[in-house]
């Protein structure tokens, strides 16, 4: 593994982590809100670009990483988690960010999903839900509501739609958070948030798709959505899970940290398995010690 | 070499329950220790237990490069095992069974039978009717004279950490096996031969071979997922990795696997993963990924036979094909296979360098008889092992933004920046980009970034010049033999054979088998030969229509007629199969 990048200097304070590269979404996407609150949060954050990787997989929302200067790795559809895992176990000390899509996340990298949030990987991803698939034109997404019509479900879905909030939460995210584009402020407070948390942050953001799920526009996810109570506890595992079982059933998204508790990551847990591996081996380290079991 | 080649080959076979594995492990570690060259194959159905397991164990003064043929000495712990193995025996060999209340009619007259009770040894030594097939090990050492201390040594390692009283018991049915063995030794006194010098030597499977290539080469991240017959690379890292300062994950699924190590690989960590075919064909589309960002990869393909979940424990060579062309559009990428143990070892730290030097994504092709096969290797010197170190982008160079694909008069790639490196930053991806690694579609940049890709290959073969394994007799023949992984080295064993008859065959045996070795295959399609054998495991001859397709003119310039010799029945070719192939062809001509 690389030595640990050390930043001893006092942290930089950068205008914008935006890249050269214009973003190409539509007018009036939601993601250009994604986009601007991210580096907001970034700027806030205060890491240099170069400890700063953003991993997506296809869609729309995945062309994130062309639009930030920071190190990128746009892979293939419903990958991204793959990769980013793989890349913050190789490097621990680098920031790793995950965008995509509702599809590239929930449909074809579902898999990944589920196992990424299990592992509790030191990530923060960032969903962007527009309920549609976007860049292929328009066909159902795995988060359509149930009896939505589109290009592929000409008479609407017949298929439940999956809850990226319960499905994060079951699965064992530990940071668990919803925001929407038409409130930059919540999206940068939530991304932030992420950004410090350690471990699996997960951030659903309700981002509009302007061209082909013009239905739900940010006026019809404003006025679904609702703030969580003040009372609220995000630590209470099974009160959050309540939460988003209610919030299913009354047909609203809940904006704001759903749930946080602390746990040991991904890499803690690997670090641990290290030193035991080499108690074992009573401090064997050297790939010529290892031959000489073979004899 | 010094003394005359000798070797006995051993076949242990009986129920999935016997410990037959174990078994051949114990003596195959026993003959390394004492100096023997050895040689392992072992065979047994996909199911956890039940069905018939085989192990076979050859032995040799000499390095060898096959199982044999028919055993010399049959083990047959049940009945049928008898029934099976006995009937091929050759002259002279010698059968050794419990008793089954009846003689076995199957033992042809030319071989002799030694019915000898290990159950009754084992129980009466060790207390336990399950200690018997430590007590046919010890009847076999017996037979054959050799030094008992060794087996008990390796007896006491294997029972390590059971408690005294069950290493006692084994040790106790060894030595009472042993004794057993030497009161009927003068059965086997023409298969004794002494080892060439006492000099202890590695003993390990292919896979673990190939993971311990990967440990060297500076492999640090591995990320797998369970298939056979891979698993142990995935396991003996796992192990392995973290005393390194390294890690091994076990992902969700292949393709989770290499979309791990791609981001390890954009890290700068040197990244590995191992599959058999089934998870090769879910990679694909990853490995079109790597190819296209040029990041630095090695999967392993141990393959067994398909198509689909085919046989997961049999042998094939029938993966070429996908590993040479497999993914959509056209990438760089080399494609090794080794022949022997060593070469899983040699060949794992080659494919690591190439992928690092080249920075593109390599295929080793592996097979299942090679994977769980042991074999005798001299361990390796550490100082004249070439290990390649990337050297990265140096941010201090260079001003101006940094540029990942620049275009070479030579072709080679420049060096890389990975996160941490200040003013390194630039996105890869799958899209066809410019120089930055932006996307970019414009027709000009798309003809640029092809020839790039092609002219990697072109560096690629540059680089692999002159550096083929290729057998020539002192005498003139037209005769030719082409042949790639584990079945190389059996064609070896079977063409010098051959030459004892006069009968002389040209080899060219390459372990890169993408890029083709064009310089090497047309010098030896220029030596004279006019037919060309290429034995190889698998229905549709693929490697054999690799070179048709390549070497077209070559082979019609030179009048040469391509004598596939395939087969595709899960179990790899013994050198009498080859050799049938090759007179059955002669015969006709």
């Amino acid at each position: 593994m690389t030595d640990t990048v050390q930043s001893d200097q006092a942290k930089p304070v950068r205008k914008t982590y935006k890249g050269s590269q214009r973003a190409t979404w539509c007018a009036g996407c939601g993601d250009y809100s994604v986009l601007a609150a991210l580096d907001k949060a970034l700027i806030a954050y205060g890491r240099p670009e170069e400890e700063i990787t953003i991993v997506s997989g296809i869609g729309c929302s995945s062309r994130f990483p062309f639009f930030m200067n920071t190190y990128g790795f746009h892979s293939v559809h419903g990958r991204a988690l793959a990769v980013a895992t793989g890349l913050k176990l190789a490097r621990p000390e680098i920031t790793v960010i995950a965008t995509g899509g509702d599809g590239d996340a929930l449909a074809i990298g579902g898999n990944h999903f589920f196992h990424a949030m299990r592992r509790n990987v030191d990530l923060t991803y960032i969903l962007m839900d527009n309920q549609i698939y976007g860049m292929t034109k328009g066909q159902a997404a795995p988060t359509s509501e149930f009896g939505m019509k589109t290009k592929s479900t000409p008479y609407g879905t017949f298929e439940p739609p999956v809850d990226p909030i319960w499905a994060a939460l079951t699965m064992g995210a530990t940071f668990v958070a919803q925001t929407a584009s038409h409130d930059p402020n919540h999206m940068t407070d939530m991304f932030l948030q992420g950004l410090q948390h350690r471990g699996m942050a997960f951030i659903n953001c309700l981002s509009p798709c302007v061209t082909f799920n013009a239905g739900m526009d940010k006026e019809y996810f404003k006025s679904h959505s609702r703030p969580l109570p003040d009372d609220y506890d995000p630590t209470d595992y099974e009160g959050a899970l309540r939460l988003a079982l209610n919030a299913r059933h009354e047909g609203y998204f809940p904006l704001g940290i759903i749930h946080k508790r602390e746990e040991p990551t991904l890499a803690d847990r690997i670090g641990q398995i290290k030193e035991r591996a080499l108690k074992a081996a009573q401090h064997r380290t050297s790939v010529e010690q290892i031959v000489k079991e073979f004899i | 070499m010094g003394q005359d080649q000798r070797s006995l080959t051993i076949r242990f076979e009986g129920d999935s329950g016997d410990g037959i594995i174990s078994m051949g492990k114990l003596y195959a570690r026993t003959m390394a220790r004492l100096g023997y060259h050895v040689y392992t194959f072992s065979t047994f159905l996909a199911v956890v237990r039940g069905g018939q397991v085989t192990f076979q164990a050859r032995v040799s003064n000499q390095p060898l490069l096959s199982q044999g043929n028919e055993p010399e000495i049959l083990v047959a712990l049940n009945r049928q095992a008898v029934k099976d193995n006995a009937p091929k025996v050759p002259p002279g060999a010698v059968v050794i069974h419990p008793p089954f209340g009846a003689p076995c009619e199957e033992i042809p007259s030319h071989a002799r039978a030694l019915e000898i009770d290990f159950k009754e040894i084992a129980e009466a030594e060790a207390g336990t009717a399950r200690s018997k097939n430590i007590a046919a090990v010890g009847t076999l050492l017996g037979l054959l004279q050799v030094d008992i201390e060794p087996a008990e040594n390796a007896v006491e390692e294997i029972f390590k950490g059971k408690g005294e009283d069950i290493i006692a018991a084994n040790r106790n049915a060894l030595r009472a096996g042993f004794e057993e063995g030497v009161r009927h030794s003068v059965l086997c006194e023409s298969f004794r031969f002494a080892p060439e010098e006492h000099v202890a030597r590695m003993l390990l499977s292919g896979n673990e071979a190939v993971a311990l290539g990967a440990l060297t080469a500076g492999v640090r991240f591995f990320a797998g997922y369970p298939i056979t017959p891979a698993s142990e690379i995935m396991e003996w890292l796992a192990a392995q990795l973290p005393k390194v300062g390294g890690l091994m994950i076990q992902a969700e699924d292949e393709i989770a696997s290499l979309a791990m190590c791609l981001g390890a690989s954009y890290g700068g960590v040197k990244s590995m993963t191992a599959t058999s075919g089934p998870g090769l064909s879910l990679m694909i589309e990853l490995l079109g990924l790597a190819g296209m960002a040029e990041l630095p990869v090695v999967v392993v393909d141990v393959q067994r036979a398909g198509p689909s979940t085919g046989m997961p424990t049999k042998e094939a060579q029938g993966d070429l094909l996908l590993a040479t062309y497999g993914s959509h559009g056209e990438i760089p990428r080399v494609v090794l296979a080794p022949q022997t143990v060593k070469d899983c070892f040699s060949q794992t730290i080659r494919a690591v360098n190439i992928a690092h030097q080249f920075q593109i994504p390599v295929i080793m092709l592996s097979s299942q008889s090679l994977s769980h096969r042991m074999q005798t290797i001299d361990p390796p010197s550490f100082e004249s092992l070439e290990v390649f170190e990337e050297k990265f982008w140096d941010p201090t160079s260079d001003p101006s933004p940094f540029r990942r694909y620049i275009d070479t008069p030579d072709g080679m790639p420049t060096p890389r920046s990975i996160p941490g490196i200040p003013n390194g930053m630039y996105r890869c991806g799958g899209l066809e980009h410019n120089e930055f690694g932006n996307p970019d579609f414009d027709p000009a940049v798309r003809r640029r970034m092809v020839a790039r890709r092609l002219k990697r290959m072109q560096a690629i073969a540059k680089a692999f010049r002159g550096k083929t394994f290729r057998y020539d007799s002192a005498q003139n023949t037209s005769l030719g033999l082409m042949s790639w992984g584990a079945t190389a080295p059996v064609a070896l064993e079977t063409i010098q054979d051959l030459e004892k008859e006069n009968i002389v065959c040209r080899a060219l045996l390459p372990h890169v088998l993408w890029p083709l070795p064009e310089n090497a295959i047309r010098g030896f399609l220029a030596s004279g030969i006019k037919t060309l054998f290429i034995p190889e495991l698998n229905a549709t001859a693929q490697f054999a229509e690799m070179l048709k397709a390549h070497f077209t003119k070559e082979l019609l310039e030179n009048e040469i007629e391509v004598v596939s010799i395939t087969k595709d029945d899960g179990l790899p070719f013994s050198p009498a199969e080859i050799r049938e192939g090759i007179m059955n062809h002669l015969k006709e001509h």
